[in-house]
């Protein structure tokens, strides 16, 4: 009788707190919007069961949850905590990118660059905040909307907040069709949003094998805080278009970075325990993720409109919007606002240049927040 | 409070030098992206030359003559029972 005592009270049944409810829930919810929405399934599935894992209330004794040395879900959480899982996916990324798009148009680089500017104001809203620089930092990179850097930067600098920004990061990227919109009518005019671009031009193998060797060497020389991300970005890339190494790309962007993405999204979720992530603060890192987001996009499209003022060809403002790096989901966004101004201009290849721009620019970012915020 | 701890932890000063090396760095990217061709032309005669982008030899794919096959048939069908009723 003692025995069955003591098991019922180790049972998840007694030590169930409301937290803890309310984390399943918002787990179950992620499913739910992943399966019947087809919000980011990819993502949010392996988030929304690792959340639903990591609420279960863990029993004194037993090795179970990801803070528990000797866990299975401790070992999996390794490499998030360690920024062992998103250079592996930057390497899967790199193999599936075409920077053609980027290499025929080159100015268009400069809106993945003012995008990141959601990045750095949102720093300092986070400081007004009252966080630590090193947290301000890691809630800031929300704004490059790229989850692989938040995750990697927020395991360097605040680990503590990872789970709360993941969260944030991999929300508000789902949410890209619903938060761009708006922001870009509101700062383009009718006219801007009907301009035609050229159609990018051929781009030559040589000239695509060449850039990734000599984009990763102009960018780490400049800040070496991003050489992981960059470098296994480019390092993908270069698989892929060397032309001898297919296999390699093949399965860089395939098998590995899907595994690695059942791994990172399940022991990311497992780690938003109730005590750690039910906090007040985990509301403003929310709120701060909208106005990062806002931020950037509105920083893209304001910028695409200042380059207008000294180009004789000019640039669809609306472009600038898709320099927040969720590639390629805020392309599609300028490519569908485009359509409806002018149902025959079709933007989605000019897009690209700045989305795949922006998540070079984020991984800078990235890297010089690092690099800053640690020395 | 706010503004204090963007002063003390010299906030301004992160995220002006950090969006200068942002832009800085994806500028140097975009002028060797302008210049790659150039680049390339300069060294053509050290390089060798790049083969033309080969055109994919125009063999239906097996689902595709299937098709056709399938089209031929009911066209086939179709003649048949047109000249059946003259």
């Amino acid at each position: 009788m003692e025995i069955l005592e003591q098991f019922l009270r180790t049972t998840g049944y007694a030590n169930l707190t409301f937290g803890n409810v309310v984390m399943i829930v918002i787990g179950i919810t992620f499913i739910m919007l992943a399966i019947r929405k087809h919000y980011e399934p990819l993502l949010l599935v392996p988030i929304g069961m690792g959340i639903v894992v990591g609420n279960i209330p863990p029993v004194a004794g037993m090795a179970l949850s990801v803070y528990d040395e000797g866990s299975v879900l401790r070992y999996i959480y390794f490499g998030v905590e360690s920024g062992v899982f998103p250079p592996l996916i930057f390497l899967g990324i790199g193999a599936m990118t075409d920077f053609s798009t980027m290499l025929s148009n080159p100015r268009l680089v400069l809106l993945g660059a003012a995008a990141q500017v959601g990045v750095f104001l949102t720093l300092l809203g986070a400081m007004y905040l009252n966080f630590t620089p090193r947290e301000a930092g890691a809630i800031g990179i929300i704004g490059g909307a790229d989850g692989p850097t938040a995750i990697f930067l927020s395991a360097k600098l605040a680990p503590e907040l990872l789970g709360a920004i993941a969260i944030a990061a991999y929300s508000y990227m789902a949410l890209v069709p619903v938060i761009q919109p708006p922001i870009m009518k509101l700062l383009t005019s009718d006219q801007e949003r009907k301009i035609r671009m050229r159609p990018p031009r051929e781009v030559s193998k040589r000239e695509r094998m060449i850039f990734p060797v000599a984009a990763f060497l102009i960018c780490t020389l400049l800040a070496p805080g991003a050489l992981v991300l960059i470098g296994m970005l480019f390092f993908g890339n270069l698989l892929k278009e060397s032309g001898v190494t297919e296999r390699l790309a093949q399965s860089a962007r395939t098998v590995m970075i899907d595994v690695v993405t059942i791994l990172l999204g399940f022991s990311v979720g497992a780690s938003t325990q109730a005590q750690t992530f039910l906090q007040p603060q985990s509301l403003q890192i929310f709120g701060l993720g909208a106005v990062a987001f806002g931020i950037a996009t509105a920083g893209g499209v304001l910028f695409a409109k200042l380059m207008n003022l000294f180009l004789r060809e000019k640039i669809n403002p609306l472009v600038g919007a898709a320099g927040v790096s969720a590639v390629p989901d805020s392309a599609r966004v300028v490519q569908m606002v485009g359509l409806e101004a002018d149902p025959d201009n079709h933007l989605l290849m000019q897009a690209m240049a700045p989305n795949v721009a922006g998540v070079l620019g984020s991984a800078v970012a990235a890297g010089i927040l690092w690099s800053v915020l640690t020395t | 409070m706010g503004i204090e701890n963007i002063v003390e932890n010299d906030g301004i000063g992160i995220a002006v030098v950090g969006m200068v090396i942002v832009f800085v760095t994806l500028t140097l990217i975009s002028v060797f992206i302008a210049l790659l061709p150039r680049l390339l032309q300069f060294l053509s005669f050290v390089l060798p030359p790049e083969p033309p982008p080969q055109r994919a030899a125009r063999h239906p794919a097996p689902q595709e003559e299937e098709l056709i096959a399938a089209i031929g048939y009911v066209l086939h069908q179709r003649e048949l029972g047109a000249s059946q009723s003259e």
